[in-house]
């Protein structure tokens, strides 16, 4: 298992970033303390389904490699794929499929290779410990996910969900997929949400207390990220992704329960 | 070759293996599962009635699974920084998720600590299920805990999801499938920031005590330990760092015998926070 990372402007003045260190995030205590490895950064606008090289990173004496949405011209919705690779590998200006990320386990311990994930509006920053699979980024897949973090649902709080989309492989043609919120009892939609392969869907949305709702795309996977902020005054930013269908249910019974769980929800909605 | 070789063995022999010493140093779970009805597992989340709001958004996994409303019985079970239990609560509900407003009524007048969430569900119910009748599926409760500033002007929560945990109720008895292993360093990908007030909390969802040392990494890779400490079975710790003396960033790292053993973090500038899993 390898992981992607990333970054994107999602507007409203909020910048995400990417933190990652040389340090191995989880390790048996004999193992090796840090690996040396750079990291490439690529992106793909809207009508290209080449990867364009904008950044290469090492770590230059230094333990920690920060990586900010501000410092590329990204377009609102655009992403930055930032991928780890060792230190003399070629990385190319332009590119049909990206390279597989590189491993920064050494040793069987669990707990994939994170980076910190940070969102930050004027002075507050919310974050997580994040990371797209390189596995996830080689299948279409569906994506289904409930509005437990849509919590802040008070008068004055932005809500946005941001579907991070990241296909690895070759694209021969960009296709506009949909991304849907819909009423989870009555399952009416309520809102939908256009989006291409490589980039992420953003959707503000309100919520009524009263109803839950989910969101979901029969046309790709995704990790989706919600974000809740006060707009009048400085608030806190509430940023968390919500945990796949899979973790829902424990130890080896997850991939059964979560092909069901999306066929029982999947095959009700249009 | 070892591939092919691997493809052949079935994975019943490889799940023993796996499980069996030197191969399990890293290995979170127990090998044995207990088997009884509705048996679920609950990660084990931290609770603040200090200067903090927290709030849990509790899942009602059958209703999600099975995209319809369903009657559900949410207990939620607090235990003390020493691990003691310290209180109970349950609630009915059919919606996919409740909101639990976590208070010190709630947790026996504990300001910190840890708590677990359990489901039941009428058995006429499940036993129309045949995944659940046969115990395929086993319900894991992961669900989002929410913080927020006591004082606060701000109306907003901020939420982690559930990390680590295995627990169960049975015959009114907290029991645990996490296991202690080999030593493991955790090192989380945040920097130490020179102006910030760092809490980080350590659950221990085992029922050994857990032993825990703290280091600070400098940028030119010397670390110094800067704590140690014992937590009781199914307690928890804070830790404190104020770092305004401080000139340098640095990375922080801990040790524990713990295969995963991340901590939740409070990152404070005096005004705003933030909260993640490390």
């Amino acid at each position: 298992m390898s992981d992607y990372l990333f970054i994107v402007n999602v507007g409203d003045n909020i910048v995400s970033s990417v933190h990652i260190s040389k340090f191995v995030p989880n390790r048996r205590a004999k193992s090796s303390e840090y690996i040396n490895f750079k990291v490439g950064v690529y992106t793909q606008t809207k009508n290209n389904v080449n990867w364009a090289k904008i950044d290469e990173v090492g770590f230059d004496g230094d333990n920690n490699i920060q990586l900010k949405s501000s410092d590329y011209n990204l377009e609102i919705g655009q992403l930055a794929v930032v991928i780890p690779c060792e230190i003399g590998f070629e990385l190319k200006e332009s590119l049909r499929i990206l390279p597989k990320p590189l491993s920064r386990k050494v040793d069987f311990s669990p707990v994939s290779e994170r980076a910190t994930i940070s969102f930050e509006r004027g002075k507050a920053v919310s974050s997580y410990q994040g990371d797209f699979p390189y596995q996830m980024s080689k299948v279409k897949g569906t994506f289904l996910a409930f509005d437990a973090l849509a919590f802040n649902s008070h008068k004055g709080i932005n809500n946005k969900l941001i579907l991070i989309n990241i296909f690895s492989q070759e694209l021969t043609e960009k296709k506009q997929f949909s991304l849907h919120m819909i009423n989870s009892i009555t399952k009416e939609n309520i809102k939908k949400q256009a989006y291409i392969h490589n980039s992420a869907a953003i959707m503000n949305f309100d919520c009524n207390k009263d109803l839950s709702y989910i969101f979901y795309s029969k046309d790709t996977l995704g990790i989706p990220i919600f974000i809740s902020y006060h707009e009048d005054f400085d608030s806190n930013l509430s940023v968390e992704h919500a945990h796949p269908p899979a973790e829902y249910f424990f130890g080896e019974s997850k991939f059964i329960g979560q092909q069901e769980l999306k066929t029982n929800w999947l095959s009700k909605l249009t | 070759m070892i591939d092919k070789i691997k493809s052949w063995v079935p994975h019943s022999f490889k799940k023993i293996v796996s499980y069996s010493y030197p191969f399990n140093r890293s290995n979170q779970y127990t090998y044995f599962q207990p088997n009884f009805d509705q048996l679920n597992v609950s990660d084990f989340f931290l609770f603040r009635c200090d200067n903090f709001d927290t709030v849990f958004i509790a899942e009602n996994n059958l209703a999600i699974f099975t995209s319809d409303p369903v009657e559900c019985k949410h207990v939620f079970y607090f235990f003390s920084i020493s691990g003691s239990n310290c209180g109970r609560f349950e609630v009915n509900s059919d919606s996919f998720h409740y909101q639990l407003k976590i208070d010190s009524e709630m947790t026996g007048g504990e300001t910190i600590g840890g708590f677990i969430h359990q489901t039941a569900y009428p058995n006429e119910f499940l036993e129309k299920m045949p995944v659940f009748d046969s115990k395929q599926l086993i319900f894991q409760h992961r669900g989002y805990t929410g913080f927020r500033r006591k004082e606060s002007s701000s109306s907003c929560f901020s939420f982690l999801h559930g990390n680590f945990g295995g627990m169960y109720i049975r015959k009114g008895k907290l029991h645990s499938m996490s296991r202690q292993r080999s030593e493991h360093c955790y090192t989380p990908q945040i920097i130490i920031k020179n102006d910030k007030f760092y809490e980080l909390f350590f659950l221990n969802p085992t029922s050994k005590m857990l032993i825990i040392s703290i280091f600070l990494i400098d940028k030119f890779n010397k670390t110094r330990t800067i704590g140690n400490s014992k937590i009781s079975p199914f307690g928890s710790y804070k830790f404190e760092l104020n770092t305004l003396s401080e000139s340098e960033i640095e990375n922080i790292s801990w040790k524990t015998n713990l295969p995963i053993g991340r901590a939740i973090v409070f990152e404070n500038n005096g005004v705003l926070f933030d909260v993640f899993h490390s």
